[in-house]
Formats: C-alpha cells, sequence, structure tokens
C-alpha cells in the first residue's frame, strides 16, 4: 500500500510532463474560452450584410480581421463558426464513440454469431472510401449540419467499434470477468461494471486522436456545401466561400483554414499527450527506450591487475533506480566472486533485487530509468562495467551470456531456430554459413533436443515451454561463454521439465569446454538466480541469499541448508515445502519485504525478524563467520566478538 | 459415508482444433478424457498435473463456466445443468473460484469495498448494513484491515491481493471452494502465509476444497487426499500419504522423483518428451520405461493391490507389484 496520489491528480501531472500537449491543451483552452464568450463579445451580427463595405483587408477600422464578400465581419463570423465546427465536430465524434463503443463491446464480449454478424457490418462501412460514403449519406437525407453530423459519425463507427472490441477481447477471459460471472453477474452487470471501467481509457484515448479529424472531415463537408448551409457561418463553409476569392482577397479564405489548422494542431498535440498518459503499453516509460548500455556514475577503477583465481569478481556493486530527480537504491553493495566452472545460487523473494543484480553485471539494466551507481564487475580482472560499448558488445554473448524466465518472450517469433541460432553465432564468430549450421545443429543436440535438423526449421510457438528453454541454452552456448548467468530458467516450467533442464545444465556445466580455436579447456561458471531453495540444492555449490537489496548470507550450499545463520535464510527454509516430509509448514513469515526502492538504513528483515532488537536500526555489516561463510545480522556480531 | 458434495460421472470434454468451412470440426481435442471422481463435504482433494493435463478445465466445467461434452457432473445430488436451468443464484452462491493470478482477478479499477460488495449484491438479498458487517467479518477471517476497503488492487502486493480473492470468494458462504493454483504465483515466504490461511479457513468454516496445483509438496500439506492427471486422464488416486509412499503409477513416481528438494541433489536422467497426440492406449507409454504391447490399450483404474482402500492407479504394470 503505498501510493496515495488520486488518480485523477496523477493525470494531470503526468499530462504536463509532455511540454508539447501542454501547449496543445492552452491553446485548445483560449479557442474554447473565446467559443464560449461569443455571444457577449462587442461583435457585429456575422450574418448582417453591408455591401458598401465588402472585402476590406485586415485591421481596418470597426473590422479587426477584415470583411467577406458580402462586408460581413471576419473576426465575428470566425467565432461564431469555430462554435459550430466545433459543436458539429464534437458531437459527431462522441455520436461515434458511443455507438461504436457499444458495438465494439457487445461483439468482443458474446463473439460468435453476434460479433460476425455486427463486425461483418462494420467492415462493410469500412470498404467504402471514406469521403464518398458521407456524401452519399449526405446526398440522401440532403444537405444540413445535421446530416451533415450523422455523415461524418456513422463514416466513424468503424474505427471506435474496431479498437474497443480488440480491447474487450483481451480482458474477457481475464480472471476479473469470470469472478464477476461466478459471482452471479448479468452481461449487462459485466459489460457495465466490470468492461467498460477497464475500456474506458481505450475510449478517451480514440476519441482524443480521431476528434480533429473529424473536424477536418465537418469542414470538408462543408466546404463542399453540404453542411452548413448560408448565411450560418462554420469554418468550411467560409473556406469554401473564400475560394473564389483566393487571388483578389486571400484574407478571406486564409483566415478560415489558419483558424483550422490551430485547432486541429492542438487537439492532436493534446490527444497525443493523452494517448501517452492512458495508453497502458506505453506507461512505465517505454516511450523513452533504454540506451545500449546502463550508464555507470562514478570512474572508480577496480583493483585489477592482482590477477586472481577467481573468473567474475564483483565489488561494491549498487544499482539504483533514478527518476525525478531521486535515486533509490535496488542494489546495494554486493559483493561476490565466481570460480572457474563453479555454480552461484542467487536466492532471494521477489523484488529483492536478484534480477538487478544479474542485468547489472553486463551493463543490461534498462537505463534510463535504471543507473550504476558504483562498483566494479571484473571478468578476468578486468573491469566490464567501464569497457567502451563496442567492446562491451564484444563480451556480451561470448563471454557472459544470458538465460531468461520466459523462453517465449525471449526469442524471437518471426525467424526459425535456426536462423536464430545462427544470427548469434556469426556475430561473434567469422564462419561460412555452412560451418555455422553445422555448429547450431551440433548446439541443438548438445541441449539433448531431438531430431534437431527438423527443430531448425521450427518457429518458437511451435516448441513446448521446456524445448523453447533448451534453445535459449543453447543460444547462450553458442559462442562457448565462460559466464552464464541464468535468471529464474526453469521457474515457468512443469516440475518434470525443470528437472530435466536442471540436469542439462548441470551436465554442460562439468563438460569443460574446450575451445576450438586456442585449445584451452575452460569450466562454465553459472550465476543460477532463482527463489526456490529446493532448486539450488540440485546444482548449486554455493549460495548468496539476497534481501532487501543486500547479500545477507553467504556460504556452500550444504552448510547454509543445514545450519542457516541469518534469521531470514532460516525463516525461507521453514517455509519451503518439502514433499514427504512430516514437517507442517507454519505459517510463513508474517509481512512483506519492503518495497524495492524504499529500503531501510538498518536490517532489511527487522520488521518481520522474532529476534530483532533496537540494534538491528543500524546499518549491518557482512559479518565473515569462517573463511567461506558470511553473514549480515547483529546478533552474529555479538556472539562472534 | 456421507452423499458426495461434487461428483464427475465419465466426465470428458472436447476442445474443437479446427473447423473446415461449412462450420464442420475436423479435428478435436480431448483436455479431459471420461474422468469419474468425487469429493465429499468437508474434505479438501487435491487435484496435480502438469500443464495442460485438464486439471484447470476440470475446474471451470465444476463451476459452470465450461459445459462437458459428455458425461455428467453432480453438485448435492443434482447436476450442474439442473443447477443452472433452475437455481443459478444459488449454484453461484455455493460454488465459488480462486484463480491462480491474484492480481488479475480483481478488476484493476475497482476499490476492494466495490468489489466484494458487488459480489454480496449479485448473491444475497442483503441490505447496505447487513452487507457491511459482512464485509468486515470476511475481512476479518481473511487477516486484512479495514482500511483495505478504500483502496484499489494495485496498492496490495501478490499475497494481500490472494486473501481478497479468498475473501471475495467466502463473502457468499459457499460451501465449495475451488482453489486453481492459488499460491503458485506467490512467493515461498507468502505461500505459507496463504496455505496456513486456507487450511485455518476449511476448519473453521467447514467449507469443502478442490485444491488444483502442479505443486505435489503444497498439495500433501493441505489435502487428505489427491488424484494425480496425465494428458486428460486420471493415472492414480488415493489417501496423500500412501499415495506418495507407495506410488505405482510410473508418471507419479516420475513427478515426485523430479520435486527439487532442499539438500538433496538430483537423481534423474533424462527422460523421453512428451507426446500428447496419442490417441489411443496409456498416454503416458512414450515417456515410460516399463511400456510394450499391451500399453496401447488403455488402462483403466483399478483398486491397487494390498492398499487400506481407496488406492486406485491405471496402469498395466503399477510399480507395487514389480517389486
Amino acid at each position: 500500500m503505498v501510493e496515495k496520489n488520486t488518480p485523477a491528480l496523477e493525470f494531470w501531472q503526468r499530462l504536463n510532463r509532455n511540454r508539447l500537449s501542454t501547449v496543445g491543451l492552452l491553446m485548445l483552452g483560449l479557442i474554447f474560452v473565446l467559443c464560449l464568450i461569443t455571444p457577449w463579445l462587442p461583435l457585429p451580427d456575422p450574418d448582417a450584410t453591408d455591401l458598401a463595405n465588402r472585402l476590406k483587408t485586415p485591421l481596418t477600422s470597426n473590422h479587426l480581421l477584415g470583411t467577406d464578400e458580402l462586408g460581413r465581419d471576419l473576426l465575428s463570423r470566425l467565432l461564431w463558426g469555430t462554435r459550430v465546427s466545433l459543436v458539429v465536430g464534437f458531437v459527431a465524434t462522441l455520436a461515434a464513440a458511443l455507438v461504436g463503443s457499444l458495438i465494439g463491446l457487445v461483439s468482443g464480449y458474446f463473439q460468435g454469431w453476434i460479433d460476425s454478424g455486427l463486425m461483418r457490418g462494420v467492415d462493410t462501412l469500412m470498404a467504402f472510401p471514406y469521403m464518398l460514403l458521407a456524401l452519399a449519406i449526405v446526398a440522401a437525407f440532403g444537405p444540413g449540419l445535421l446530416n451533415a453530423l450523422f455523415a461524418i459519425a456513422i463514416v466513424n463507427v468503424p474505427f471506435f467499434a474496431r479498437t474497443v472490441r480488440g480491447a474487450t477481447i483481451s480482458l474477457v477471459q481475464r480472471e476479473f470477468v469470470l469472478a464477476a460471472r461466478l459471482g452471479g453477474a448479468s452481461h449487462f452487470g459485466v459489460l457495465w461494471r466490470e468492461l467498460l471501467p477497464n475500456i474506458l481509457p481505450v475510449i478517451v484515448v480514440t476519441i482524443s486522436t480521431t476528434a480533429g479529424w473529424m473536424i477536418l472531415e465537418t469542414a470538408g463537408l462543408s466546404f463542399l456545401g453540404l453542411g452548413a448551409q448560408p448565411p450560418t457561418a462554420d469554418l468550411g463553409s467560409m473556406l469554401g466561400e473564400g475560394r473564389k476569392l483566393l487571388f483578389t482577397a486571400p484574407h478571406v479564405s486564409t483566415l478560415p483554414g489558419l483558424v483550422i489548422l490551430i485547432l486541429v494542431i492542438s487537439l492532436n498535440l493534446l490527444g497525443d499527450g493523452v494517448r501517452d498518459v492512458l495508453d497502458p503499453r506505453l506507461r512505465g516509460g517505454a516511450l523513452r527506450s533504454p540506451q545500449p548500455r546502463t550508464e555507470v556514475l562514478s570512474a572508480e577503477l577496480g583493483s585489477a591487475q592482482v590477477r586472481s583465481t577467481e573468473k567474475l569478481v564483483i565489488r561494491n556493486l549498487t544499482t539504483e533506480l533514478f527518476q525525478q530527480g531521486q535515486a533509490k537504491p535496488l542494489v546495494r553493495n554486493v559483493d561476490f566472486e565466481l570460480r572457474p566452472g563453479e555454480c552461484l545460487g542467487l536466492v532471494g523473494e521477489s523484488g529483492c533485487g536478484k534480477s538487478v543484480t544479474a542485468l547489472s553485471l553486463a551493463a543490461l539494466a534498462a537505463s534510463p530509468p535504471l543507473r550504476i551507481a558504483s562498483g566494479t564487475v571484473e571478468l578476468d580482472g578486468e573491469d566490464i562495467l567501464r569497457l567502451p560499448l563496442r567492446l562491451l558488445q564484444d563480451i556480451r554473448g561470448k563471454r557472459v551470456s544470458y538465460i531468461f524466465q520466459d523462453p517465449l518472450t525471449t526469442l524471437n517469433p518471426v525467424l526459425t531456430i535456426g536462423e536464430q541460432l545462427i544470427q548469434v553465432i556469426r556475430r561473434h564468430q567469422s564462419l561460412s554459413s555452412r560451418a555455422s549450421y553445422t555448429e547450431a545443429l551440433h548446439l541443438l543436440s548438445r541441449v539433448r533436443i531431438p531430431s534437431p535438423e527438423t527443430r531448425m526449421k521450427a518457429y518458437p510457438h511451435q516448441l513446448s515451454g521446456g524445448m523453447r528453454q533448451r534453445v535459449c541454452i543453447a543460444i547462450a552456448l553458442a559462442n562457448r561463454p565462460e559466464v552464464l548467468i541464468a535468471d529464474e530458467p526453469t521457474t515457468a516450467l512443469d516440475v518434470t521439465i525443470q528437472a530435466e533442464i536442471l540436469s542439462l545444465l548441470n551436465d554442460l556445466r562439468k563438460t569443460t569446454l574446450k575451445d576450438s580455436q586456442t585449445g584451452k579447456k575452460t569450466g562454465l561458471s553459472v550465476l543460477f538466480i532463482t527463489h526456490d531453495l529446493g532448486v539450488v540444492s540440485t546444482i548449486c555449490e554455493k549460495v548468496a541469499v539476497m534481501y532487501a537489496g543486500q547479500i545477507v548470507e553467504f556460504g556452500e550450499t550444504k552448510s547454509i541448508l543445514e545450519s542457516p545463520q541469518h534469521p531470514y535464510t532460516q525463516a525461507l527454509l521453514a517455509c519451503t515445502p518439502r514433499l514427504g516430509a512430516k514437517h507442517k509448514v507454519l505459517g510463513g513469515i508474517p509481512g512483506t519485504p519492503p518495497p524495492p526502492g524504499s529500503y531501510p538504513s538498518g536490517c532489511g528483515f527487522l520488521d518481520r525478524c522474532k529476534v530483532a532488537s533496537v540494534k538491528c536500526q543500524d546499518p549491518v555489516h557482512l559479518m565473515q563467520l569462517s573463511s567461506n561463510r558470511q553473514v549480515r545480522c547483529v546478533l552474529k556480531q555479538g556472539a562472534n566478538a | 459415508m456421507p452423499e458426495p458434495l461434487l461428483q464427475f460421472d465419465r466426465v470428458t470434454k472436447e476442445f474443437d482444433l479446427y473447423k473446415n468451412w461449412f462450420g464442420k470440426t475436423s479435428k478435436r481435442f480431448r483436455a479431459v478424457n471420461e474422468v469419474t471422481w468425487q469429493v465429499e463435504p468437508g474434505a479438501a482433494l487435491g487435484i496435480v498435473g502438469e500443464s495442460g493435463c485438464g486439471k484447470s478445465t476440470m475446474a471451470r466445467m465444476a463451476v459452470g463456466l465450461e459445459l462437458p461434452t459428455s458425461g455428467e457432473i453432480r453438485f448435492a445430488g443434482k447436476t450442474l445443468d439442473k443447477w443452472l436451468k433452475e437455481e443459478a443464484l444459488l449454484l453461484r452462491q455455493s460454488v465459488q473460484m480462486v484463480f491462480q493470478d491474484p492480481s488479475a482477478s480483481l478488476n484493476p479499477r475497482q476499490r476492494i469495498r466495490e468489489i466484494l460488495e458487488l459480489q454480496l449484491q449479485r448473491l444475497t438479498d442483503f441490505r447496505a448494513e447487513q452487507r457491511m458487517q459482512r464485509m468486515k467479518e470476511v475481512l476479518e477471517q481473511v487477516q486484512l484491515p479495514l482500511v483495505a476497503l478504500d483502496r484499489y488492487p494495485h496498492e496490495f502486493s501478490g499475497g494481500q491481493a490472494q486473501r481478497i480473492s479468498i475473501a471475495r470468494a467466502l463473502i457468499s458462504k459457499p460451501r465449495l471452494l475451488l482453489l486453481d493454483e492459488p499460491v503458485s504465483a506467490l512467493d515461498v515466504s507468502v505461500q505459507a502465509q496463504i496455505l496456513l490461511l486456507l487450511e485455518e479457513m476449511r476448519k473453521e468454516l467447514g467449507v469443502t476444497y478442490v485444491f488444483i496445483s502442479h505443486d505435489l509438496a503444497v498439495v500433501e500439506q493441505l489435502c487428505p487426499s489427491v488424484l494425480v492427471m496425465y494428458a486428460g486422464s486420471i493415472v492414480e488416486s488415493g489417501p496423500t500419504n500412501q499415495l506418495f509412499q507407495q506410488r505405482n503409477h510410473p508418471y507419479t513416481d516420475l513427478l515426485i522423483r523430479s520435486v527439487p528438494v532442499p539438500g538433496k541433489s538430483l537423481e534423474l536422467k533424462s527422460e523421453e518428451m512428451a507426446n500428447l497426440e496419442n490417441s489411443q492406449g496409456c498416454a503416458f507409454r512414450n515417456r515410460c520405461s516399463k511400456a510394450n504391447q499391451q500399453c496401447s490399450q488403455a488402462p483403466i483404474l483399478k483398486e491397487v493391490s494390498g492398499s487400506m482402500g481407496g488406492h486406485e492407479c491405471a496402469c498395466h504394470y503399477p510399480l507395487s507389484e514389480a517389486a
């Protein structure tokens, strides 16, 4: 329970972040206010002709913007005309939104023959050229503003119907809709109370992006003489009247043209802003695409030069979330090392910073909003965080590679397995296409994919979850990496498949890799990230337990599982269900972990800890218990001292 | 023996995969294959299996979200068809469901008050103050503070959101609760909280549970009896302790051996891949080391020799007989 802002306030704050949309809003507001107060402004009657004063240029006395062919005051006609255009445009938009959304909701919700019937009708509407359809409707009902309004509304119904139908279909199978149906909700109840509130943003976005277009169309029809009838002024008809005088009195047509331009531009700017705020796909900063590497703040030089036996050494790594001038640490001063051929488990619950740690190792954490505030990641003694981008990219995928949780989103859906493998191989190795094909086949058989030749031609969706994860592993191994970072690689899989993947990873790690070029033998170091202590004990030699962005316990798997020292590790072990064991899990750990980014300065586990004391509010250091054992707890400090 | 609360009698569910030009089905997928089982009032039955084995389809049929292709589902002795035609509202009151993803099962645009109150308005004829009273009660049962009422779902963590889902399901005082993987989206520490809560609720309220999960350890904690499903069929069923200790079906054996346990290393060889295209015979025979000619004939569920009762297995070569 974090946020306190009301949705409305949040909406305005987000909208204001887009400068251009604020400008649009201001311009539109100005036009609206002018139109609203028009009847009370000291203006001449817009329809009063005065042939003696025809075609006066702008800035003549009594006529600020001049007069038209019949001597009517242009400023007055412009303001009244804008009023008419705005009203017609918006009423048409609302009407189209209402009817279109209703069609979309109903056909998306009921589907089946209702959907087919309604959508084929909509398709038929869309099959006619736009203006032609509007013309036909006006021709059938006769010219006039009201008929033009109907025509434009009807023409635009398909846009709303299709957009809303799409949004509805994506929601209908969501659990909250099913829950409402199980709760005895009527069809109307589901549509009105459950679906509509969720689809409203989509409707508003569509309104805001089509309103400008609708005003243009109204103007178009009036321009052709099918909308507003003389003497009523609207922007389109004024444009049409001025067209004949384009060379003798250009101001008569350019002025309404200019107003249309300003109106539509400001509507579109505002519409873009509204879309950015309301469209869920654009939330979370997706508009600002992240840089190719994580921003690294300090230019500190690592201890380097001392060539240790370790493959990967992480020192003092701190990654923070930087938003609106505030830096919130997600990973705090993390230290660990990985030996050649070793498997280290990084264990923790969601939000403890384990994935951000993993991504930071190859500067892959999305930046903005993330950035690395301090620390070094040394691969064979070289700090890779501060390498030039080109060199860093040569390391990624070659010396350090990744496997992620969801193989379906990791693989490219439109490329075959073979194409993706070959792509990765050829990025780092200069092999002929034939050789890389053979290499890809070899990789697929290494990850125990049956009949690799046929699988090479398969697309990701044609494979099962377990097969897809094998392909991801093959891709990760394609360039004989030295370090493999596996982020929850088996969490999305069934138990039996998980067991297969784990035993595969274990075998791959232990078979030493012989580099074809140098003949050097290297073991694969694995950083295995998981929330499951059971999985850890099947594959990892060492474990680092993370909580609230810090490592709270570190040691060999066996000793951690047999004698956990940190209260969090103890509690976590106690609530891990074990099959066949007589022990029953007792209620888990009360409370919830501190949310990412608002970690306390003292012990992060303080609020949930049974043995916490006042001392725990001060920062706690990682204590060395024995050569291979570390724990971050005040109690152990006391015991040791 | 009391009358079963929920009964599946040779229930089959098929989905159309392809339809030809004239709307005739050319290919079908059998998600649930002639299953028969029942659950007594106050009991807790676990249903275990991999994704795609038909366990969720079964849950959806049990609450009437899907209709079976053939066979009968009876709740309190009356078929679901009849319930839905005659007393749909009463059925909704008495059978409720909790879904896997706690954040997807709460409407993001409704406050908790609205979510709970809508459920009461739809299912009961309570007046406003009675509804408030009931909402307070149920929130207390799931151990959430009253201030939760005025918040939106996104303001809660996964565990809290799942408590709200449980509160919504329990608010009409149902007799049967279907739990479809209710803890698999949660962290271990929170998972344990929810499991404990569920167990307390069952003791306190006498609600019957059908608990669907892929996690054997979780099922073992909560359910005294269990069904193991594979490719739409029940392959083994019985009292949980007995079934896990003397598993008879090779698939149950594979499942149990696959579960990673802290402090135990993996003792598993790579198995053959699952192939669900099998039209006849034992669906597991492609992955089974014991399979032979006879397995192309579908085995039927029968009592395991030497069981204390209620332990059944569908296999021509059960493990206990081999020993």
